[in-house]
């Protein structure tokens, strides 16, 4: 009650709400019928039961504000807790209850029993549940500050077991991470090892003075990169990155000290290039004759559909071009700027639109789709291939002598050299072999003809004429011995 | 039969006689089953005016936890009533106070239903008990929610019919 000041600004605001609520309905807001209904109730509390148990009380202000014109006669008899409900002037009243309390604003006042035992229950229910429901008085809504002898450790540790359980997603998702980095490291030192060969590996990997593992920025992010270099090689989606990234990571020192046996680090830095000129060789002289056996095999109406968007595609860039220049003419005529102006404003909204439709097309067209790999396929084949080149380089490094075997590995002395070509050998005989299918499936199909039903008739007796005449020798040779 | 704790009794007590000095619109009655145990309370509900439970009774069964106030009471419907928020079978009654997210000490059973009257007049289709009484209301059709509110309360809860 030292807060008497503050009371008659504060209460005109909540009780007049209750006042009106007992002749209209409490709320027109239906949504949340629950909810206002449980705040009017409060509202209702402080009408209801103040009055009744005190009624010619000026300590209650509800009473104070509807009724009594002066609110300073102050009775500490009809006090009342609105916890335990009882008042002051009870007889039942025990002496050890505590002093009185006013916590807040608003009227309700309580026994500091009273309010400490309801406040040990609330935070028992928030660190059960976690619910995140604050102490404030249930009728004014002021937050109840607590004076208490602090505890840094039990603060620290509770925020802490608070942020734990807030953490939680984002713990799984670190655990998760770490579980894919830890995969992709360790796929990484194991692709280095089949490659390379043990000797070549400890010296991309070990220091070279103490001998051991070295955990710098370089193998922490190259070594998980591995996997995903190899995967990203199989698409042009990283062109321009790839080849300065092994550059970055495996070229650790020197990288202009060349030695003419090339050491391990620059022979796997120049493979992306080696890559990209394979693939530009691939695209000018070899691409021609693919995309037209491809085109062979391909039903017409798909072709059509493809040529059609083609077309579309191209006239647009060519109106893209019209309105650009339409633009600059609009700028330079002064004298029907505006109209120029609008005519190009509104071009450019029909462009924009166009322009997203296009986008959406040209996805479909990209080229891993072009290559006519699911992406199941390319992943796997793309992380199996350095256990591939290195089956190849064992068969090259087991190649017998008397087919120019030991001239082989008078060229490529090393592990790395073998697996290496064995690698690049397995890339290119593969390529070799799709395109020599898919000049075979063209043949075939330009071989095509559709038979008559005559015709086939006349196969199929041939072909039981002469299972039949196959079965009778058998039978004939049973009964002949 | 349990006891309550001295503190909740002496609540409870106060709270008999406040309503027995004065008793609220929205009941008929509120008192304990039993004069001896103040655990197990309970209230006839009047159907509040201007909506179609106007004219039924309903009672309900109180039962109060060992920590009240700190606690809410359980409160179910023992007159079936017809309404989204409340179960058609077991009366449960869906409101946020009696679930403890926004009970505090300052209810009493009185206020406490008085929400439960004015959630009569304000149901709540979106976190229903009943589903099916919910679609229909969800559906906007208030002729037939009303119909078969006040059928409802014809057949259970003593409301006079119209016709008969």
């Amino acid at each position: 009650m030292s807060s008497s000041s503050q009371r008659p600004q504060a209460r005109p605001a909540r009780i007049s709400p209750s006042r009106s609520t007992p002749s209209s309905p409490p709320s027109t807001n239906t949504t949340a019928a629950a909810n206002s209904s449980s705040s009017v109730t409060v509202d209702a509390d402080a009408s209801v039961t103040i009055p009744l148990s005190a009624p010619r009380s000026t300590s209650s202000p509800t009473n104070a504000v509807a009724r009594s014109p002066s609110p300073r006669q102050q009775d500490d008899d009809e006090k009342r807790c609105w916890i335990c409900y009882t008042s002051a002037a009870d007889s039942d009243q025990p002496k050890e209850r505590s002093e009185w309390k006013s916590p807040c604003k608003c009227s309700l006042v309580a026994h500091e029993s009273c309010l400490l035992d309801w406040i040990a229950d609330v935070q028992l229910n928030r660190r059960e549940s976690g619910s995140q429901r604050r102490l404030e008085c249930p009728q004014c809504k002021t937050p109840i500050r607590l004076k208490e002898k602090d505890s840094a450790v039990l603060d620290f540790v509770d925020s802490v077991s608070q942020l734990a359980g807030n953490a939680g997603a984002f713990v799984a998702f670190g655990g998760l991470a770490s579980v894919i980095f830890v995969s992709a490291t360790v796929y990484g030192v194991n692709t280095i090892y089949t490659i390379c060969g043990p000797e070549f590996a400890e010296q991309i990997l070990l220091n070279r003075e103490t001998n051991q593992f070295l955990w710098s920025w370089r193998t922490g992010v190259g070594l998980p990169l591995i996997p995903v270099v190899l995967v990203a090689s199989r698409t042009r989606i990283f062109d321009s990155v790839l080849p300065v990234l092994p550059v970055i990571f495996f070229a650790q020192s020197d990288p202009l000290h060349f030695t003419l046996p090339p050491s391990p680090q620059i022979t796997l830095a120049l493979l992306p290039y080696l890559r990209s000129f394979y693939n530009h060789l691939w695209g000018k002289y070899i691409s021609p004759y693919e995309q037209r056996w491809l085109r062979e095999v391909t039903p017409r109406h798909k072709l059509e559909s493809e040529a059609r968007r083609a077309r579309e595609r191209a006239v647009r860039r060519n109106r893209d071009w019209d309105a650009l220049r339409q633009r600059d003419n609009a700028q330079r005529n002064n004298q029907n700027q505006r109209q120029q102006q609008q005519a190009v404003q509104e071009e450019d909204g029909v462009i924009v639109e166009e322009r997203e439709w296009g986008g959406e097309l040209l996805v479909d067209n990209h080229n891993v789709i072009i290559q006519g790999n699911n992406l199941t396929t390319l992943v796997l084949g793309a992380l199996l291939w350095p256990s591939v080149a290195r089956l190849a380089g064992q068969g090259i490094g087991k190649w017998p002598s008397q087919w120019g075997g030991d001239k082989i590995r008078k060229w490529l002395p090393s592990l790395l050299a073998r697996n290496l070509v064995g690698g690049l050998l397995v890339v290119v005989m593969k390529d070799f072999i799709s395109l020599y299918c898919k000049y075979k499936r063209a043949q075939k199909f330009r071989s095509r003809t559709v038979m008559n039903y005559s015709e086939v008739m006349k196969l199929a007796q041939h072909a039981s004429k002469a299972r039949r005449a196959t079965r009778n020798s058998n039978t004939n040779g049973n009964a002949a011995r | 039969m349990s006891t309550s704790t001295p503190a909740a009794s002496r609540r409870l007590i106060k709270e008999l006689t406040d309503f027995n000095k004065k008793r609220p619109s929205h009941l008929i009655s509120l008192h304990p089953v039993d004069e001896s145990d103040l655990t197990h309370w309970t209230a006839t509900l009047r159907g509040p005016q201007d909506t179609p439970y106007e004219g039924g009774e309903w009672e309900i069964d109180i039962k109060i936890p060992d920590n009240y106030p700190n606690a809410p009471p359980l409160m179910v419907f023992v007159t079936p009533v017809c309404h989204p928020n409340v179960h058609p079978k077991t009366g449960e009654i869906c409101l946020d106070l009696l679930r403890g997210t926004a009970w505090t000490p300052a209810y009493t059973l009185s206020t406490t239903l008085e929400s439960v009257s004015q959630l009569l007049g304000h149901p709540e289709p979106d976190s229903p008990l009943n589903v099916d009484i919910a679609a229909v209301l969800r559906h906007g059709d208030r002729v037939a929610y009303d119909a078969l509110v006040r059928v409802w309360a014809v057949m259970y809860a003593g409301k006079k019919g119209t016709t008969a």
